[in-house]
């Protein structure tokens, strides 16, 4: 018998192979582009030389919403967007009209199940498996057999009266032109509020690579998300804690009107994620409460001639709210901050003055309210704690903190015998998603395994949005889409993305038309399809290895016992 | 609760376990019912069951539940199994060279499983404490690298001092430490002795080297001490891997020795 050896090759995946829709027709984008936002978006045509610039954007965006964009329908009462839900993507309201609703009862949201395979599927596939590493099924890539990524349809918010009944004010109502899930989509996190339609509505649903295109393609674009983005989120933000959940609607509006958002360090920190900038010293005058939006602060202690880092800051944290109310009460301690705070990278802040406190917040707090945000008290001696004090250190500096899913290897126990490794690779096409491997401290070790961080940096640059987080949260790679480039890989500050060269079943390198190896981006993907889930963790006999949310201090600190 | 806490439940519900056995057994014996028999099958699915174990880690993409829950059962249901032997036997060596080699070879899996076990509860803190750790597949590589950095340091010293002691004494001791896996046994006890020996190797030389070379030997030494880990996690990583080697074939053997012992039985009661 003869073996083929014949290689097999295919076009070098590009972006925009794949359309978000295979639906979206050019008239149907021509239409649209007559529609605000997208007429204000073109510049005004005059002479030759504008006329031209005109044209040029035109095409651009036409471009972008062809590939980027899709057209969904929704009737009334049908969810759009669920309040905690993460989305890739935005949409701008074609017809119809759409309410925000804060808080809803998850029961009447009908919530997703997970893309799980089904056992049988699963374990077809895994015996199925061939016996080289990452191989793909070729057609797979076929721009013409693309498959949509289908939206799950059909959730009816239940109850409606009740809902809007139980919302503490009016919900906002957004019409024809108007732009929302921007947020979510722009800032790689989880949704603020829950959208349903309020009657027969189009929307045009954009990913989040496109919105980006749009907002570099057109400067007032740009400057309406930004003013808009400002405005919404800050109420929503402030809106998601429970300190600001009792205010009366006028307080609120008076602490949203008179917050000043602070922000340090660049928004795409993995370029610079040693860098730390501080934003409060230890003993300034207490001025304002800071509200942590985006990013990580690591909240620190003087000692002796340095200091170290008691605790972190991540979003909805608030700092300062000991000594303000200090303040408030009369307290003599109260005036200045017992602590200091520093961005790690890039932190995005809301401060509210003290006098805007002192009027519109403090005097609505419940005692027990307050007791719940007050600062933990925290050690005036890091040596009290030595080894937890370094722990921390080791997260901060390391920017471990990111990780919602930290693969944590305890090494009093683990014996090498890489039944994780197998786990993972008989899952993964023959091939390991992560290396039993990484940086120590004593004896814990954070592998070499994605995180899914609380803020994905990897998905920023990915210009086909192959990269992204599923409804779930993990953050995955559609290996369809995928070209190939890189990007993501060089994002990941923790080097958790590697690529790898693909063949087909027979075990034959897939090439392109110039005789090149095709890459995918391959991760861990946490097995979110898989019945096993994670499998690394599942198979340790020695339960050395644990996928933690590091924020959980206490689950750490009751595994390690 | 403790993991201490958590080991001891789990040992006394092995010994409870035990005692119901051997009561219930025994009572059941005044109706007719043959002792020495139903615990040689109850023994045998016991030694069914702790070879699943093996399968389970194969078929890890199957939801059978996590394999540190497994392996908990695996233990306690050995140390179970132990018990239960030694009353089918009532303690006594038996008498048939059949049922020898069945004894034999149950009791080589098993040990083998206690040594398999107390190695990966005594080595990991080891190689924690002795650190660095590093990955077993990687330990050739670093070793060779460890060797060519001497190298390079007694050519570039032997060049600069125009002396050549410290490669002599590299031909003469050193090399053959470099060039292959060391001091299996005193790594397996976590002994210092490899430590020690070169320590006292270098002080001795030491004292008839020039200053230029005295360098060179000072980061040898720290070369060396890479070496000597890197030999120790060679030695506990061995251990805690091909202990399975035996362990395993002894198991299945066991199985189908006890398989044809169970069959025998049944052919001549
Ligand atoms: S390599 Fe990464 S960034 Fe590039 S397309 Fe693939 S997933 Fe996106
Ligand atoms: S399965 Fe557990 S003990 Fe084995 S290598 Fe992985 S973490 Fe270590």
């Amino acid at each position: 018998m003869t073996e083929d050896n014949t290689p097999t090759q295919i076009k070098r995946p590009k972006k925009w192979d794949h359309a978000f829709s295979a639906e979206m027709a050019p008239d149907q984008v021509a239409s649209l582009l007559e529609r605000e936002p997208f007429v204000s978006m073109v510049p005004p045509s005059g002479d030759s030389g504008t006329d031209a610039k005109a044209e040029k954007v035109r095409g651009k965006i036409q471009d972008i919403l062809l590939n980027e964009s899709r057209l969904l329908n929704f009737e009334k009462d049908e969810v759009i967007v669920r309040q905690g839900d993460y989305g890739a993507t935005a949409y701008f309201i074609v017809s119809g009209n759409v309410s925000v609703l804060f808080n809803v009862d998850k029961s009447a949201l009908g919530r997703g199940q997970a893309p799980q395979k089904s056992l049988w599927a699963h374990v077809k596939r895994v015996l199925s498996n061939p016996s080289t590493p990452e191989a793909r099924d070729p057609e797979q890539y076929d721009p013409a057999g693309a498959t949509e990524e289908r939206l799950q349809q059909g959730v009816f918010l239940q109850d409606v009266p009740r809902v809007i009944a139980a919302q503490k004010y009016d919900p906002d109502e957004m019409g024809p032109g108007e732009i929302f899930g921007e947020i979510g989509a722009l800032s790689r996190s989880i949704r603020s509020a829950t959208i349903i339609a309020t009657c027969k509505t189009q929307l045009l649903e954009i990913k989040w690579q496109g919105l980006r295109d749009l907002l570099q393609v057109s400067k007032p674009f740009r400057e309406s998300v930004d003013r808009v983005y400002r405005e919404r989120s800050l109420r929503s933000h402030l809106l998601s804690l429970d300190l600001f959940q009792k205010l009366p609607e006028s307080a609120l509006q008076a602490l949203v009107d008179g917050a000043e958002f602070v922000s340090v360090g660049k928004r795409d920190w993995n370029t610079n994620a040693g860098d730390t900038t501080p934003i409060v010293n230890e003993g300034d005058y207490a001025s304002a409460l800071l509200i942590l939006r985006s990013g990580f602060a690591k909240k620190t202690k003087a000692y002796g001639h340095s200091e170290y880092t008691i605790s972190y800051l991540s979003k909805g944290d608030v700092f300062g709210l000991d000594e303000m109310l200090g303040a408030y009460q009369g307290a003599n301690t109260g005036n200045s901050y017992q602590n200091g705070i520093a961005a790690l990278g890039y932190t995005d802040m809301i401060s509210l003055p003290g006098s805007l406190c002192d009027k519109h917040l403090f005097p609505h707090l419940e005692a027990e309210a307050l007791g719940v945000h007050i600062n933990k008290p925290t050690s005036g001696d890091p040596l009290e704690d030595t080894k937890k004090n370094q722990l921390m250190d080791f997260f901060v500096d390391e920017r471990f903190i990111n990780g919602t899913e930290t693969m944590l290897i305890n090494l009093d126990r683990c014996t090498g015998c890489d039944d994780c490794v197998r786990a993972c690779a008989t899952n993964h096409d023959n091939n390991p998603r992560f290396i039993r491997h990484g940086k120590q401290f004593e004896n814990i070790m954070v592998a070499n395994a994605c995180m899914h961080c609380a803020d994905p940096v990897c998905m920023i640059g990915c210009p086909t949005g192959a990269i992204h987080r599923s409804e779930n949260g993990e953050v995955v790679i559609n290996d369809t889409t995928c070209i190939g480039c890189q990007t993501c890989a060089n994002s990941c500050p923790y080097d958790n993305i590697r690529m790898v060269e693909i063949r087909d079943q027979k075990g034959h390198y897939i090439l392109d038309e110039q005789m090149r190896p095709i890459n995918k981006a391959t991760k861990c993907d946490l097995c979110y399809d898989n019945p096993v889930s994670p499998a690394c963790q599942n198979a340790c006999p020695h339960d050395a290895l644990r996928r933690v949310n590091l924020a959980d201090e206490e689950a750490i600190k009751d595994w390690l016992k | 609760m403790t993991r201490t806490v958590k080991r001891t439940l789990k040992l006394l519900l092995t010994a409870a376990g035990l005692v119901v056995v051997y009561f219930l057994f025994d009572r059941l014996t005044h109706t007719g019912f043959q002792f020495h028999y139903a615990l040689g099958w109850l023994l045998f699915a016991c030694l069914l069951f702790l070879v699943c174990f093996n399968w389970r880690k194969k078929l890890n993409f199957l939801p059978i539940g996590k394999a540190a829950v497994w392996a908990q059962i695996h233990y306690y249901l050995g140390l179970f199994a132990l018990g239960l032997l030694l009353l089918h036997i009532d303690t006594v060596w038996p008498n048939g060279w059949f049922e020898r080699l069945l004894f034999v070879s149950l009791m080589i899996s098993l040990f083998s499983g206690v040594i398999g076990l107390l190695a990966s509860r005594i080595y990991p803190p080891v190689l924690v404490k002795r650190g660095p750790q590093v990955i077993y597949e990687r330990i050739p590589r670093y070793r060779r690298e460890v060797r060519q950095q001497v190298e390079n340091l007694l050519t570039d010293t032997v060049r600069e001092t125009k002396r050549t002691s410290l490669a002599d004494f590299y031909e003469a001791k050193l090399e053959p430490f470099l060039l292959s896996q060391q001091n299996f046994l005193h790594h397996a006890i976590d002994s210092p002795r490899p430590a020690h020996f070169w320590r006292r190797e270098f002080q001795a030389i030491r004292n008839y080297l020039s200053e230029g070379e005295q360098e060179a030997l000072d980061q040898i030494e720290q070369l060396v001490q890479r070496k000597i880990n890197l030999d120790l996690n060679a030695a506990l990583y061995q251990i805690m891997r091909y202990w399975l080697l035996i362990h395993i074939p002894f198991s299945y053997l066991t199985l189908v020795l006890a398989m044809t012992h169970g069959i025998q039985i049944e052919q001549y009661s």
